[in-house]
């Protein structure tokens, strides 16, 4: 046990260890010690520890990272690339189409050939795009939905993510059209796909948040490391 | 009664102490045993304020003996003990 709590006094601030640890350590190593006593070092260090940053001010520059890390973030978000998704909704006409129909459809809208027909009629990736035809499907395969349509679960959702609002809409309406015609299927647009105003991605309050956490981390760091490198004071 | 910081300064008031004997003491009046790390953070807190201070030369086994203004701050403290204490005798006296 004592091996334990001696190891413990390690969780002090290294400055606090500096000028009490010898003692500390002493008073355990002389001392007959019962188990809550390691709570005790434990809670001891905790408390150190808060008082060390709050006292030499870490956690003010912390505070000011994370404005940094929040700014930056905000900056990044002015340039980030942003995707916008186009839905499309189709409800069925009379009995809901069962699951093999749907795969069946989604199947034939998503094909190759089908694609293809897509991507050079609407010139989705550009006039020349530099990428085979096989990335082109994967990536186009990547960026379509489809989903069970609420509240009835009997309708489908069709959309498409694109950089840019328009094609998202004209590649889910084009999408939503092949299930509409589908000859098994019996589905009728109810609501056809819109041009995107907002973009889904990225979002804002998230990159803000992680940018400001990622900010006080480093400051958080930045002055334990700098505080390391002066020499020690008593806490 | 049961403030470290207040324990660590009535053992004092008798005479410098280390850690160690500190604690027997306070055990002995106070029927209160403090752990190591919550008599360390008294002592830390109490060497901050000037309550006080190392005894002779530094060494793990370090003594550390009261200052003016620790006694000052003991005796303002009982003080206000012995007012409490008083006063809630007297109404238990009438209750």
């Amino acid at each position: 046990m004592k091996r334990l709590m001696l190891w413990l006094t390690f969780l002090y601030p290294g400055a606090w260890r500096e000028r009490y640890g010898g003692e500390l350590r002493q008073l355990i190593e002389d001392r007959p010690l019962r188990w809550i006593d390691i709570a005790d070092v434990m809670k001891g260090a905790a408390v150190m520890q808060f008082r060390y940053l709050t006292k030499h001010g870490l956690f003010r520059g912390a505070a000011y990272f994370a404005v940094a890390g929040a700014m930056l973030a905000a900056a990044a978000l002015t340039v980030w690339p942003r995707t916008y998704r186009s839905v499309e909704a189709l409800v069925p006409n009379s009995a809901p189409p069962s699951s093999g129909q749907l795969v069946r459809a989604a199947q034939r809208a998503l094909s190759s050939p089908a694609l293809t027909q897509i991507i050079v009629e609407q010139r989705v990736y550009g006039a020349s795009p530099a990428r085979t035809m096989d990335e082109l499907l994967d990536d186009m395969r990547r960026r379509v939905r489809i989903a069970m349509y609420p509240p009835d679960a009997a309708g489908l959702h069709i959309s498409f993510d694109h950089s840019d609002p328009a094609m998202a809409q004209t590649v889910a309406h084009a999408l939503g059209q092949r299930f509409a015609s589908a000859p098994d299927l019996s589905l009728t647009v109810v609501q056809p796909a819109e041009l995107p105003v907002k973009p889904i991605s990225p979002a804002p309050i998230p990159v803000l948040i992680a940018g400001a956490a990622a900010g006080s981390l480093t400051g958080l760091l930045l002055s334990l490391i700098s505080r390391r490198s002066r020499p020690p004071a008593v806490v | 009664m049961s403030d470290p910081a207040l324990l660590i300064l009535a053992s004092l008031a008798e005479g410098d102490k280390h850690g160690y004997a500190m604690m027997d003491d306070i055990e002995r009046f106070a029927g209160v045993r403090l752990g190591p790390g919550t008599l360390y953070g008294a002592i830390t807190r109490l060497e901050e304020n000037g309550y006080i201070r190392p005894a002779g030369a530094r060494n793990r086994r370090q003594p550390y003996s009261i200052t003016a203004a620790g006694r000052a701050e003991l005796s303002e403290r009982l003080a206000s003990l012995g007012r409490v204490l008083r006063t809630g005798a007297a109404r238990l006296k009438r209750a």
